[in-house]
């Protein structure tokens, strides 16, 4: 019975440790920063925990305060739904930018695991010590041999929650029925220790009436939980509508239909969302407009002028946004051949359901579910654009997509001549991210880099070539190219650089990236500016 | 260039040239008084027209070019705009309303811009400077209404703007707060509860 609680306790720990932070995600994002906050609290609060429960390991009755601890965990882990969107809206106002809300996200996000997951941590933490004197008491091991076998099925227990949380739990059961279930085994766990620690009574009588008055309190704060505790994302706000949201393996995912422009878009939204999207669709076919950078995926093909065949991929497919652009706005004697990858399933479903994405390409030319990085090396050889789109944690280009080692291997899938194009989130073309691609780029393909400003976006397009140096960017026929080149007329909308100009120092690789660090550093400029 | 050079020696060998260029130079003078708006004017035709077939590089060249800093913001500002480089838009606006601070549509473009990058107090200060600009005597009834109207406009979204800026500072303010709290309060915990505590 007792490695039994030992165990689950081990097995909720980590399941509300791993859920914790898709809680905090759509107020906060999910960044290896928030990670690192939740982590953080929760590890401290268990080291709290488990001396707690050394303190209260030498009464006569350890079991009783591990059902103790188990029903108030319980409590509190089934309330986490509901009270997580009540204090995180402390920390994070409405209508907040995406580079006002860098710092929100590092302090609020460590405050909101502080306040909601420290205190049931607490208690699970306290549960180990408990348990482990139980053990020694009832079997008469030492010390040692106690907390060895409990730390083992804690951390077997561990191992299975871990899974159980990713894999099945929260896509399957969403996040309110995940915590609420964590909440039930918790007090069923009480339950089964205080039925195991009968007979046992401390010389102060401590059990008798307290334990009473506690275990009505927890029973009421739990059926409360059950009636009340629900996980809300915050709304979009009017007059845009929320068609689907939800809990891929990766992250809270959200279709919103904005009717602030007619006939109404619609946007993908992952996480903290903010003012960004990922995907988005237009009823109306052709280009998308200024602000959105998918436009100029189009604009490889109006600058080679060559008809017939082009196979392009896109890595980081999201809903489908590059494929409806690319079909919509590629020169009449283009034949398109269009590839994908995308990392999040949902993201590919959602953008079949609500994005037409099934339209533009042929079935098994869409890897779902893969790595960009690992699916390149299973496709053709010959693309002649291959776009990178990838992003994680909504601001972040994944380090592993932004090496030269990676865009070595991602040459060397380019035809002669071929074209890579790169959104690059940025604020200017000294931008620390925008720089770093621009580098690393021309290391690898060892060509000028391009780098393009896209019109009333905080985004650059940066593109190189295979074997070949870019034309003038800025002549191109046809009037989609003169609409997407148009606009960078403008001073400082065209950034050229060799190899040789590209700054070695802004060059990342698989050993060494900074990319994190480089879009901090760069919404945090932002922020500066505005202030 | 031949041939400039061949009249300059030409000119130096003959006493009339002194007098013929003098001549020439007031003519030109006086050409300049008379024809400069007219000129003006066909250069701000020319960047319009420039603009309006597409040909984006010609107009920004042209629209640098004009010898009026109130014209060379107008349409430097308004071009920008166009093409989407709204910290450009504000920054040629605000250079231009530095020399001409009424000057209508780099108030009302400098605002637009404010608000689309969320300068909240930029914009706010465009508010104000709008309504100032309503108030002055030398504006006709329209442009004052219309004036009034932005400032009113600009000064709403600027406010929500500012205050959504503020509600983020004291957000960011309270979480630093509770971390500080919340790791203090863990960390008296675990001395608390140390071997050492407990023993005493």
């Amino acid at each position: 019975m007792v490695l039994a609680i030992a165990a689950a306790a081990g097995a909720v720990t980590l399941v509300v440790e791993l859920s914790a932070v898709r809680l905090l995600a759509p107020w906060f994002g999910a960044s290896t920063r928030v990670w690192t906050n939740v982590i953080a609290a929760i590890l401290a609060a268990l080291s709290l925990g488990y001396l707690l429960g050394a303190r209260w390991s030498t009464s006569a009755a350890p079991m009783r305060f591990v059902a103790l601890v188990l029903g108030a965990g319980g409590c509190l882990a089934a309330w986490l739904p509901g009270l997580s969107p009540v204090v995180a809206g402390w920390f994070i106002p409405q209508g907040v930018r995406l580079e006002q809300a860098a710092s929100l996200a590092t302090f609020g996000s460590l405050a909101c695991a502080l306040i909601l997951f420290a205190p049931p941590a607490i208690c699970l933490g306290a549960v180990s010590p408990l348990a482990g004197e139980q053990l020694a008491r009832v079997l008469g091991l030492s010390s040692g041999q106690a907390s060895g076998r409990v730390l083992c099925v804690s951390t077997l227990g561990s191992l299975v929650g871990s899974f159980l949380a990713t894999h099945a739990m929260v896509p399957m059961l969403g996040l309110t029925r995940t915590f609420l279930w964590c909440g039930a085994s918790l007090w069923l766990l009480a339950l089964a220790a205080l039925w195991s620690s009968r007979g046992y009574v401390s010389p102060a009588g401590w059990p008798s009436v307290a334990s009473k008055v506690v275990s009505g309190l927890f029973a009421v704060l739990a059926l409360g939980a059950g009636l009340v505790s629900r996980w809300r994302a915050p709304q979009p706000q009017a007059p845009n509508i929320v068609l689907e949201e939800l809990q891929s393996a990766y992250q809270f995912v959200r279709v919103v239909e904005d009717h602030s422009i007619e006939p109404a878009w619609r946007l993908v939204q992952v996480n903290e969302g903010l003012d960004s999207f990922q995907s988005v669709w237009s009823p109306t076919p052709g280009l998308l407009g200024q602000g959105l950078y998918y436009d100029y995926f189009a604009l490889p093909a109006w600058l080679e002028t060559r008809p017939g065949r082009w196979r392009v991929l896109v890595l980081g497919l999201g809903g489908g946004t590059a494929f409806g652009v690319l079909s919509n706005a590629s020169p009449e004697n283009v034949e398109l051949d269009l590839w994908g990858v995308e990392l999040d399933p949902a993201m590919v479903e959602v953008g079949q359901r609500w994005m037409e994405l099934d339209k533009y390409t042929r079935s098994g030319q869409v890897l779902a579910g893969e790595d960009a990085r690992s699916a390149l090396r299973r496709l053709p050889l010959d693309f002649d654009l291959i776009v990178l789109d990838a992003y994680a944690h909504q601001v972040e280009i994944p380090a592993h997509l932004m090496t030269k080692e990676f865009l070595d291997e991602l040459e060397s899938h380019l035809r002669p001549g071929g074209w890579c194009l790169v959104n690059a989130g940025g604020f200017g073309a000294d931008d620390p991210v925008v720089r770093a691609v621009r580098a690393t780029l021309c290391a690898a393909f060892e060509q000028d880099s391009v780098a393009l400003r896209v019109p009333r976006s905080r985004n650059w397009i940066v593109g190189a070539r295979r074997n070949t140096p870019w034309p003038d960017p800025m002549r191109a026929d046809g009037d989609v190219a003169r609409a997407l080149l148009g606009p960078l007329h403008a001073p400082g909308s065209v950034v050229r650089g060799g190899p040789s100009s590209c700054g070695a120092g802004d060059v990342l690789t698989d050993d060494k990236s900074d990319m994190e660090l480089r879009q901090m550093a760069s919404l945090a400029a932002a922020q500066a500016r505005d202030v | 260039m031949f041939e400039r050079s061949a009249m300059l020696e030409r000119c130096a060998l003959m006493d009339r040239c002194a007098l013929i260029n003098r001549f020439a130079l007031g003519a030109l003078v006086l050409g300049a008084g008379v024809l400069a708006p007219a000129i003006a004017q066909d250069a701000q035709t020319q960047v319009r027209l420039a603009f309006d077939v597409g040909d984006w590089e010609q107009a920004f060249r042209l629209a640098e070019a004009l010898p009026a800093p109130d014209e060379r913001a107008d349409w430097v500002s308004y071009l920008a705009g166009q093409a989407g480089d709204l910290p450009m838009e504000l920054e040629v606006c605000v250079r231009g309303l530095n020399d001409d601070p009424c000057h209508p549509r780099l108030l009302a473009r400098a605002a637009n811009a404010a608000l689309a990058l969320g300068r909240g107090s930029v914009a706010l200060d465009l508010a104000a400077r709008l309504q100032r600009c309503a108030a002055e005597p030398s504006v006709d009834e329209a442009l004052r209404q219309d004036l009034l109207t932005r400032g009113r406009k600009t000064e709403e979204a600027a406010g929500k703007l500012v205050a959504t800026q503020a509600l983020a500072a004291k957000a960011l303010k309270r979480s630093r707060n509770v971390c500080a709290g919340g790791l203090a309060l863990l960390l008296v915990g675990l001395l608390r509860l140390s071997p050492r505590a407990a023993k005493r």
